[in-house]
């Protein structure tokens, strides 16, 4: 399960990782083709802008040119002296059949009113429409004509209708001197023909907006209904009015199903008035084609991308949590102690993996290593306690030996009495039957305490067998009381008849009573009790070996389980005994402590019950 | 029979009601010239833009306020420049002038007021502006060569003296202004009409 996770996470991690690399750099992608976009459009745009700005210059250029060719008619100089609008009208209706290169062309008294004027819609038939009396000298192009003397600019014209116009005054000699008798204006409207030539030049389409209608449109008129005049105007009034002379503003708007990238500013006349608004827009939808078509490309990179990145993802992670589990396996297999166990596939790839392998490798071969120490330390362990037990044992035969050496004195120097009065041969025969007798005794005596010795020193048997622990005590008390220490000492033992058979060593048993025993012996040399109690207990045997000494300090009871310590004087023991003790006690899976006791040392040990009920 | 006349008179009366509706509809401006009803700025299509244009310029001056508060737009000028200006029979000032003033003082929704030269009052009128063309408070309404430039001199806030500009240029920009000019000056087929108006 573990695994599985891991293998998960991996997963996650490079999907996470790839999907948000994919986007961050798709999005920087894609903002930089919308910027590129944009720019491009916004290109588009000022170019189409700049074109407006050029074609009403060559607009008003041509005007200027054409008011000066009709102003130099001298016909109509005297015509307009008199104020004769009809003669006016005649004269214009045949500078119209001339075809003259205007829209719009009128002509003003001095006082601002029109004495004739061909509109637009005249241009073409000829005629020259009824705007005679009609006063133009609110029109600011004409005070500015009036103040300057010639002016030209954009304007509204007629109602609804802009243009860009050029005003010229018209002079005549009056009694020698030249005097302005009148103006003449030549116009261009800014209609539809305007905006498609915008159109042919740059692409972007050109829409004149007054008051909520279209003037002027280089889209075709099916497209370009009243309704989505209205609803340009509104977007166009709408949007945040642009600071003067700012950057000019890019706004969508869609018209007719078509996005539209526009881009609004004010028309303005001479007198600052806005009279209309120019909007120049650019047909988006390529550029949103484009942009799809890179969407929809970008999501295939994403997607394309992303399934790459998965099943990367899944093919590492996978290898990386196999390898993994056959990791595990091998642990599990170590933990059971199956130490040969090696990596089988050392890949070669050189990864982290490879090594962590190659690693594991070492590891289980160092583990290995080190088990086989420990075992032959183990094994070298217990040949020591072996040893240590065995000269243990060695050493109290020495110290046994020295002991029982007056025993074995006193008998001898009887022997050696009763031999010499056998050689004297002052004694009857009898007599020596009787004295060989003693020596027979004696000499049984001695061979019994050499037998209780060398059957003491005598290394034990490799074999646990079932023995009666009261008779090894007995045993051990007996080969002890030979001791000389043992000559003020009396023994009392008190052992629970229903004590069983133990499975034990039964000389390494007997070497722990026998230890516990001179020990408590030692402790006592003015002479004293040793009580020996043996009871049996719920799972183990219980002995107790109890002097009257001066007992054992408790600073000392950490120490006194140590080989080698000894509180005895140098020669008397060899500080083995009760380490040895300790040692055999916990072979045999039992406990040696020191009790506390009013008087003197109490040193317990516990054997436990053999597991299967025996006799 | 009888049954059929019926119905053809029926057929007739919602024709004509059908034509007179579509006249109605049509350019008022067109129609209006040499008629009584000529100027009237209810019928005017582009008069809620006007409304709209005027509430943006001047929709906080203070001048306004006050005026429209009394319902009445105080104009102290002489009225003695026929046919700019002139006092019919009953001694009612008539002419282009007052058409023009009457016009402002609609597109404010309020009444015009003529009083005497020298009252107080937001708008005095005309105002002669010889040197060349009037600034300040000054709103050219009149050209000719003869007495130059002819002003409105609008006293109190910006914001009022341009709301009355803009209702001037309105009117011109939509022709209202040359309309009223050809009848009151007598030229052309307005002659009609001021002289009806002349009684």
């Amino acid at each position: 399960m573990k695994r599985r996770r891991i293998f998960h996470r991996i997963v996650a991690v490079s999907l996470i990782v790839a999907a948000a690399a994919l986007v961050c750099s798709l999005s920087i992608y894609y903002f930089l083709l919308n910027r590129n976009f944009s720019r491009l459009v916004s290109e588009e745009i000022n170019s189409g802008r700049e074109a407006v700005r050029l074609k009403i210059n060559e607009r008003l250029i041509r005007a200027r040119i054409t008011a000066s060719l009709i102003s130099a008619d001298p016909a109509l100089g005297s015509a307009v002296a008199t104020r004769d609008s009809n003669l006016v009208s005649n004269i214009l209706a045949r500078f119209g059949d001339a075809e003259l290169d205007a829209d719009l062309i009128t002509v003003i008294d001095v006082n601002g009113i029109i004495l004739a004027q061909i509109e637009p819609e005249n241009a073409i038939t000829g005629t020259v429409a009824s705007r005679t009396g009609e006063p133009i000298f609110l029109n600011p192009l004409f005070v500015r004509t009036v103040q300057k003397g010639r002016s030209e600019g954009i304007e509204l014209c007629l109602p609804e209708a802009v243009c860009m116009e050029s005003f010229t005054p018209v002079a005549y000699k009056v009694g020698g001197s030249e005097k302005t008798i009148g103006y003449i204006r030549i116009g261009f409207l800014i209609d539809n023909g305007f905006a498609r030539e915008v159109r042919l030049a740059t692409g972007a389409d050109f829409i004149l907006l007054r008051r909520e209608r279209g003037l002027a449109s280089s889209l075709p008129p099916e497209k370009f209904t009243a309704s989505v005049a209205h609803a340009l105007a509104d977007a166009v009034s709408s949007a945040a009015p642009a600071p003067d002379n700012s950057e000019h503003k890019l706004s969508s708007f869609r018209m007719s199903g078509a996005p539209y990238a526009i881009e609004p500013a004010d028309m303005t006349d001479p007198s600052d008035t806005k009279i209309a608004k120019m909007v120049i827009a650019r047909n988006t939808s390529d550029i949103a084609e484009a942009r799809k078509e890179a969407l929809r490309l970008l999501v295939f990179a994403i997607l394309f991308s992303l399934i790459v990145a998965v099943t990367l993802g899944v093919v590492s992670a996978s290898r990386i949590s196999r390898s993994l589990a056959k990791l595990l396996a091998a642990v599990k297999e170590i933990t059971e102690g199956k130490l040969d166990i090696r990596m089988p596939d050392a890949s070669g790839r050189g990864d982290e993996i490879d090594e962590l392998a190659g690693a594991f490798d070492e590891m289980a071969r160092s583990l290995k290593n080190r088990d086989e120490q420990i075992r032959k330390s183990a094994d070298e362990l217990r040949d020591n306690q072996d040893q240590l037990i065995q000269s243990g044992k060695l050493a109290a035969i020495g110290e046994l030996a020295a002991g029982v050496a007056h025993e074995i004195g006193n008998p001898l120097s009887a022997i050696s009495g009763y031999a010499q009065m056998i050689q004297e041969k002052i004694t009857s025969p009898d007599e020596n039957a009787g004295f060989a007798k003693e020596i027979e005794r004696e000499t049984e005596f001695i061979e019994r305490i050499i037998q209780d010795l060398l059957e003491f020193s005598r290394p034990s048997a490799n074999l646990m067998e079932p023995s009666d622990t009261r008779e090894l005590a007995e045993s051990a008390i007996k080969t002890a009381s030979a001791h000389k220490a043992f000559s003020k000492i009396t023994v009392e033992r008190k052992f629970a008849p229903d004590i069983p058979l133990l499975n034990c060593y039964p000389k390494e048993i007997q070497q722990v009573f026998l230890n516990l025993i001179m020990n408590a012996a030692q402790a006592m040399p003015e002479g004293g009790k040793i009580r020996i109690d043996g009871q049996l207990r719920a799972d183990h045997v219980l002995y107790r070996i109890r002097d009257e000494g001066p007992g054992i300090p408790h600073e000392l009871r950490n120490k006194v389980f140590n080989p080698f310590f000894t509180t005895k004087p140098p020669g008397v023991g060899t500080g083995l005994g009760l380490a040895i003790t300790y040692r055999i006690i916990e072979k045999h899976g039992g406990i040696l402590k020191i009790e506390d006791t009013p008087i003197g040392a109490s040193l317990v040990f516990t054997l436990p019950l053999p597991e299967v009920e025996n006799g | 029979m009888n049954h059929k006349t019926t119905e053809y008179v029926m057929k007739a009366v919602c024709a004509g009601a059908i034509v007179l509706s579509l006249a109605g509809c049509g350019n008022s401006r067109e129609k209006a010239s040499g008629t009584k009803t000529a100027g009237s700025p209810r019928t005017d299509p582009t008069f809620s833009v006007l409304t709209r244009e005027i509430q943006k310029t001047s929709g906080s001056s203070a001048t306004l306020a006050a005026v429209r508060k009394s319902g009445l737009l105080k104009v102290s000028f002489s009225c003695s420049r026929p046919p700019l200006c002139y006092q019919n029979k009953l001694g009612v000032p008539r002419g282009f002038e007052v058409d023009l003033l009457r016009q402002i003082a609609s597109a404010f929704g309020v009444k015009l007021n003529i009083v005497a030269p020298g009252e107080p009052a937001p708008i005095e009128g005309p105002a002669a502006a010889n040197s060349g063309v009037p600034g300040g408070d000054l709103i050219p309404y009149y050209y000719s060569e003869s007495t130059g430039w002819l002003a409105l001199k609008v006293n109190g806030d910006d914001e009022f003296h341009r709301g009355v500009a803009l209702v001037i240029r309105h009117l011109y920009e939509t022709g209202t202004f040359q309309q009223l000019f050809l009848m009151r000056m007598g030229v052309g087929e307005g002659t009609a009409g001021a002289e009806s108006e002349l009684e």
